[in-house]
């Protein structure tokens, strides 16, 4: 199996662990066929029913983790994606994982620890960008994708509130 | 719902305005808007209550995945299969590509007069009359006159249409053309393109006197003719009407609705034109038969025509002399009727002025 597909799948694996202890619904988008980049939709099921739509990527490489930031590179389809207006809030989330595979999850009776964090950035309102192959966009390391920071998302989607 | 390379292109053939139709029929309430970009519409069942988001642009950069999540919804929710609901609200064009043919959707709004059923004479009278409007458009366009104004073969196997399918829960109908356009066509448009393009526009500037006027007089007195009955028929349906062309051509395609009144405008107008230009053939030949009292004549023309019908009045008044046998240029009124059911027009003809021939 090819590094890039246990890449999908545990970084999936890892958003729908944190979309289902925030008590929303997830919902994978088919994957044969691109639908607009999205990957993963989560849902409120009561109140306003919010919904955030979630692009996921996933890598090993640490040298994106700068003192406050990660420099992560995108394709300029996807620059101009996740910064397009939308009927649905879209995020970013970059899933960086340990170099080797057989350090990504750790189990014993009394766990199951992913190893790895996403964070997560909204480019909404990011202006044009004129680059042809990609564009580096910053993350800050407090934008950490957990149970806490996805339900504030979630609240100030319900609110109508930028990201 | 099932998903392949193909669901993209069908979940983007979708048309919006049918599905916000198909929403208010299948008991969804339209809740809110989001912006000008979306509407959110709720259906209680039970205890619970669902909420799908349509659309209102194609070109919305989540389109795609809105419209997913929404036919998924209403898979759960309706138990209405994206298949079934495809089929229904699928454009004309997404029809006309994938079966490589000229389509056009006709729907009447009957649902707006809260009538749940269409009569059955204004729906096959308005199919017969839209036959025979495509059909003497399509003469119009190769240019040729045949026998007794019978309708070329070659036109009428690129322009009859079959019909795909209905629409269940209003009152529409898919046609298709039954020859289905070959490989070596999609470098020009062939016969059947040209037709319905000509119909679609007609039915398009049938919104302004002025261009009816104009495309109706260009498309001469026997598509005007048909046409009109065709309006004539679906006006007795007191609502407006839609017309969606598909065509397999990447350019071509158009979406017009027509309302009531409109319609009966236009009726007016196509009156008007049919009236002010009789259609008139100017024929040499041998005058064959003529009988004043019984005011019928019959003509060979030279180019092998025949033609039998009754003598004006102007030329029993003016007792101008018939010499049977004798050769004469013919001036003869053709009146087109619809006397099949296949959408066929039989031509009447009228004598109204016979002169001399001189060989010269």
């Amino acid at each position: 199996m090819e590094l890039n597909f246990h890449k999908e799948e545990f970084s999936l694996a890892y958003v729908h662990a944190v979309v289902a202890v925030a008590g929303y619904v997830f919902q994978a988008a088919p994957r044969q066929v691109d639908m607009d980049g999205v990957d993963v939709l989560v849902k409120e099921t009561s109140g306003r029913r919010s919904s955030l739509d979630i692009q996921i990527k996933c890598t090993a490489d640490n040298s994106i983790l700068n003192i406050d930031k990660l420099s992560y590179p995108v394709k300029i389809s996807t620059y101009k994606r996740l910064s397009a207006d939308c009927i649905t809030p879209v995020i970013l989330v970059v899933v960086l994982v340990p170099k080797t595979i057989d350090k990504w999850i750790l189990f014993s009776e009394e766990e199951l620890s992913l190893k790895g964090c996403g964070y997560w950035l909204s480019l909404s309102g990011y202006p044009s960008n004129y680059n042809r192959e990609s564009v580096t966009i910053s993350i800050p390391r407090s934008n950490i994708f957990n149970v806490d920071n996805l339900c504030s998302i979630i609240e100030k989607v319900s609110r109508g509130e930028g990201l | 719902m099932k998903v392949n390379l193909h669901t993209a292109e069908i979940i983007k053939a979708i048309s919006l305005d049918g599905f916000a139709q198909h929403l208010a029929q299948s008991g969804w309430e339209k809740r809110r808007l989001i912006g000008n970009k979306a509407s959110v519409w709720t259906k209680n069942h039970g205890d619970d209550e669902s909420e799908v988001v349509l659309p209102l642009n194609p070109e919305s950069s989540d389109y795609l995945i809105r419209m997913w999540d929404t036919l998924n919804v209403l898979e759960n929710v309706d138990g209405l299969s994206s298949e079934e609901i495809i089929m229904k609200l699928a454009s004309a064009k997404f029809f006309a590509r994938s079966g490589m043919r000229e389509v056009i959707s006709l729907r009447l709004f009957v649902d707006e007069l809260n009538k749940t059923e269409l009569d059955l004479h204004i729906l096959s009278s308005s199919l017969r009359y839209l036959q025979a409007t495509l059909y003497s458009i399509g003469q119009v366009k190769i240019g040729l006159n045949s026998k007794g104004g019978r309708i070329p073969q070659m036109v009428m196997d690129s322009t009859r249409l079959s019909v795909i399918s209905t629409f269940p829960g209003s009152s529409g109908i898919r046609l298709g053309t039954t020859q289905q356009i070959m490989q070596g066509e999609l470098f020009g448009p062939p016969l059947s393109t040209q037709t319905f393009k000509e119909f679609a526009e007609l039915v398009n500037e049938s919104l302004s006197v002025e261009g009816l006027r104009e495309k109706a007089t260009s498309l001469k007195t026997r598509s005007a003719s048909n046409y009109k009955k065709f309006l004539s028929s679906v006006s007795l349906a007191d609502t407006a009407i839609e017309v969606d062309w598909g065509s397999p051509f990447d350019e071509s395609g158009l979406k017009v609705m027509l309302p009531a009144m409109t319609i009966k405008s236009a009726i007016q107008v196509l009156d008007e034109i049919v009236e002010e230009m009789p259609e008139q053939v100017t024929t040499s030949g041998i005058l064959i038969g003529g009988n004043k009292r019984n005011k019928r004549f019959e003509f060979n023309s030279f180019d092998g025509e025949d033609y039998t019908g009754t003598i004006s009045e102007e030329i029993i008044k003016n007792g101008r002399v018939m010499t049977l046998s004798s050769s004469y240029t013919a001036i003869i009124e053709v009146i087109w009727e619809n006397t099949t059911s296949t959408g066929e027009s039989n031509a009447r003809y009228k004598l109204l002025d016979l002169i001399p021939f001189e060989f010269s």
